[in-house]
């Protein structure tokens, strides 16, 4: 099997959602010295950007991206240990979590996994996570980006708070702030001091990217 | 028909849900209902309301009292079913709504309805306020929200799991779905032996943000009809309650037997309505998050207008209000209508 061949075989079976390919061909990959990284990243990475696409446009839904994570994930558990010292310069680094108050982290998870296969390192704080808690993590690692999602109206006012929060740390301008979640909106995101607003985990890719540059400006 | 002034809310809530009514559009909700600031000036709030009969009735009936809301609707969240088989509950605080800590199964074969499920949890709360209702508050109508089957089913094995399996295990889903529907219908039963008007059911996890539009129709729609059916069959009226971009099944949702489809602003009404006709009857669409509890009363006002203009039969919430969303706001909503 030639390199490409091997990479695209990767990218198929996460589409496909088959974590026993994605799994031999991860192997594949690394007999024949393809470099653990390219193959996360052109192969796997390159799969979940054509399962975003194809929900973008209604071809897939959110079973179907569940299932493609995991064939991903099959691949990276395999491939992640073989990744080379200095090779994996992070696209930026993104504390995630779903606000304190709500625990539907079905959404926040899908931003994971997208940002995930975008070369993002990120720490997921799971749900109904304390203000203080994502905010001080973000300190911590000095983070890019806080990401924070909700599903429920009633616990919106938190994120707002968590941007309050990461003011009072002094940290708000090197770390930048992306709401989602149903009842948000940009109109929202910038009513709070947010920086940017996604509509859906396709959506949180483009963004993540523009606030990584505004972060690191 | 009576003259439109000699109309209690109840029958004009009522008449509209059934697409009956002819002159105003009342404001009502069938969705939840209960805010701090109207629940701390009647003296019950949450989380008591959620399993003392008596409170849960006072905060039921909160803005019609404070409002004008004509509506009597209990109880304030989605899962009083999924406790009464199983999970385990975070009640929440006066202004944080209960929520599943565990879900109580792990596999489709151990999901089962206990035999004495009616007698779990806050089932028996649910049903003496609904009689409580129906004594105290005769002119208005009693609205009883439920769980539906799909998002039922999702909190019982845990909703990504449950998601996963429609594609892995179907045969699971399906199993999983069939109890879970067979409670709604057990449940649904005891609330309209307790006397309730309209049984309004919730199934926020079969919308489309969620599950393609092909799987309601395969999955959920034949379950909802036997909702209906459970429904009808005893002369009380159906709502059917789906977030989200619920345009994309509208026709679906529509051919399940409710009588009033309950929808959010991202549907739009006068579309909605011209590919299914007057009936199933709507409700909504004001947006519970932009405009009910960020926006201003002239906000609130501007929309229900619009709602109305465009065809709705009862003006109300998108969906459950927020707790902290101000009163003022309800009473705007209230204005447009009148």
């Amino acid at each position: 099997m030639t390199r490409e061949e091997i990479l695209k075989g990767l990218a198929d079976a996460t589409v496909e959602g088959d974590s026993e390919k994605t799994a031999m061909f991860a192997h594949k990959a690394l007999d024949t010295g393809i470099d653990a990284y390219d193959a996360i990243m052109q192969g796997c990475a390159q799969g979940m950007k054509i399962v975003s696409d194809k929900y973008e446009c209604g071809d897939m839904f959110v079973p179907e991206i569940l299932l493609s994570a995991e064939a991903m994930y099959a691949a990276i558990d395999i491939l992640k240990p073989h990744i080379k010292a200095g090779k994996a310069s992070a696209t930026g680094t993104v504390v995630i979590g779903v606000v304190e108050g709500d625990i539907h982290d079905i959404g926040k998870n899908l931003v994971r996994i997208m940002l995930d296969a975008s070369g993002y390192q990120i720490v997921d704080m799971g749900r109904d996570v304390p203000i203080m808690d994502m905010a001080n993590k973000a300190k911590e690692i000095k983070a890019d980006i806080v990401a924070i999602s909700t599903l429920m109206t009633t616990t919106m006012p938190n994120m707002k708070k968590v941007v309050d929060q990461l003011v009072a740390l002094g940290i708000k301008r090197t770390t930048k702030v992306l709401i989602g979640g149903a009842p948000t909106s940009m109109e929202f995101a910038k009513s709070i001091g947010a920086d940017s607003w996604c509509k859906d985990a396709t959506a949180a890719i483009g963004e993540a990217g523009k606030l990584v540059v505004e972060a690191r400006r | 028909m009576l003259e439109g002034y000699l109309m209690t809310p109840r029958d004009e809530v009522l008449s509209a849900l059934r697409g009956e009514a002819v002159g105003k559009v009342p404001a009502s909700s069938v969705t939840q209902v209960g805010i701090v600031q109207a629940m701390e000036q009647i003296g019950a709030v949450w989380p008591q309301a959620h399993y003392d009969p008596e409170k849960m009735a006072r905060v039921g009936t909160a803005l019609y009292k404070m409002a004008g809301l004509k509506t009597a609707r209990i109880p304030f969240c989605l899962t009083v079913e999924a406790e009464a088989m199983g999970a385990d509950i975070n009640i929440g605080t006066i202004d944080k709504q209960p929520s599943i800590a565990r879900h109580p199964f792990a596999t489709a074969d151990e999901v089962a309805i206990p035999p004495d499920f009616l007698y779990r949890g806050r089932i028996q709360a649910v049903l003496a306020a609904t009689k409580l209702l129906k004594r105290n508050v005769p002119d208005l109508p009693v609205i009883v929200g439920t769980t539906g089957p799909f998002t039922l089913a999702g909190h019982l094995i845990g909703i990504e799991k449950y998601l996963l399996w429609t594609i892995k295990q179907r045969d699971s889903v399906f199993k999983v779905l069939d109890v879970a529907n067979k409670a709604c219908i057990e449940y649904t039963k005891a609330i309209l032996d307790a006397g309730a008007d309209v049984v309004s059911i919730s199934d926020p996890s079969a919308s489309p943000e969620l599950m393609s539009p092909k799987d309601f129709a395969s999955l959920v729609k034949p379950k909802l009809i036997e909702l209906s059916n459970t429904i009808s069959t005893r002369h009380a009226v159906g709502v059917l309650h789906i977030c989200g971009m619920a345009q994309k099944i509208i026709k679906d949702m529509a051919a399940t037997g409710f009588d009033a489809l309950s929808i959010e602003e991202k549907v739009d009404i006068a579309a909605a309505k011209q590919m299914i006709g007057s009936k199933p009857t709507m409700v909504g669409n004001v947006s519970a998050a932009r405009t009910l509890f960020s926006g201003t009363p002239d906000a609130v006002r501007e929309e229900a207008k619009r709602a109305i203009a465009a065809g709705i039969n009862v003006v109300a919430p998108g969906c459950g209000i927020a707790p902290r969303t101000p009163l003022a706001n309800v009473q705007a909503l209230v204005s447009a209508a009148q």
